[in-house]
């Protein structure tokens, strides 16, 4: 299940979504707003998406890492609107039997979501200033 | 006078501040790719010309390529670098 929101990420409910008895590991991504020398004074984010597209696509990685990940189940949600330094603006997780398969399918959905989202983020920075941001390519990742 | 057809163009972020809408309509010459109607948007004055030439598109939810066939009424989302996360 694949998800997007105007309100903070309630981490319990994505959570509950995916654990059940026969999970033995519960892998959590939660990608958070920063301040930060490189990244300056942020104040927040203003994230965009097209909607309709982006819940689809999430859905859709969603499901193809679970195809590539049998047994892992998976759940995530994009915050969009102002977020705050501090908090989350996604959040992935996923339960499985053992922490390998969690972490591998975790991973591989987070970058997914990175590159195919049509979601994009205005930082607002302290003193009024304000710019558009794309997202830095992670290597060694498989695709 | 040949025939035409009309696209819906829906823009979003850095884009849609250039352009000054988040949706409008288009009416290029028919048969008509994905290309042409980006060149005759970049060709319509108003800082339109500052969108790139290959930008990311979608047709019915899906990325497609400049080559791809346009159809009347279609809805064509002009996309900038995606920045999801």
């Amino acid at each position: 299940m694949a998800r997007l929101t105007h309100r903070p990420i309630d981490l319990n409910a994505l959570l509950e979504a995916v654990q059940g008895v026969d999970c033995g590991a519960t892998a959590v991504f939660l990608g958070s707003v920063r301040q930060s020398d490189e990244d300056g004074p942020v104040e927040f984010i203003e994230y965009s998406a097209y909607e309709e597209m982006a819940e689809s696509e999430f859905e859709a990685i969603l499901k193809e890492t679970e195809k590539r990940s049998p047994g892992v189940r998976l759940v995530g949600m994009h915050r969009l609107g102002r977020v705050p330094v501090g908090e989350a603006s996604i959040a992935v997780v996923a339960a499985s039997g053992h922490r390998a398969e969690a972490f591998d399918a975790l991973r591989f959905a987070v970058e997914e979501a990175k590159k195919r989202l049509p979601i994009w983020k205005k930082e607002f920075l302290e003193g009024g200033e304000t710019r558009w941001r794309g997202n830095t390519p992670t290597e060694n990742v498989e695709s | 006078m040949g025939s035409t057809l009309t696209v819906r163009i829906k823009t979003f972020a850095q884009f849609a501040e250039i352009l000054g809408q988040e949706e409008f309509t288009l009416e290029i010459p028919a048969p008509a790719t994905v290309a042409d109607a980006i060149d005759a948007l970049r060709g319509s004055g108003q800082g339109a010309a500052s969108i790139p030439e290959h930008p990311l598109v979608a047709i019915d939810l899906k990325q497609v390529r400049g080559d791809y066939q346009l159809t009347d009424g279609q809805t064509l989302a002009l996309m900038p670098p995606l920045a999801g996360g």
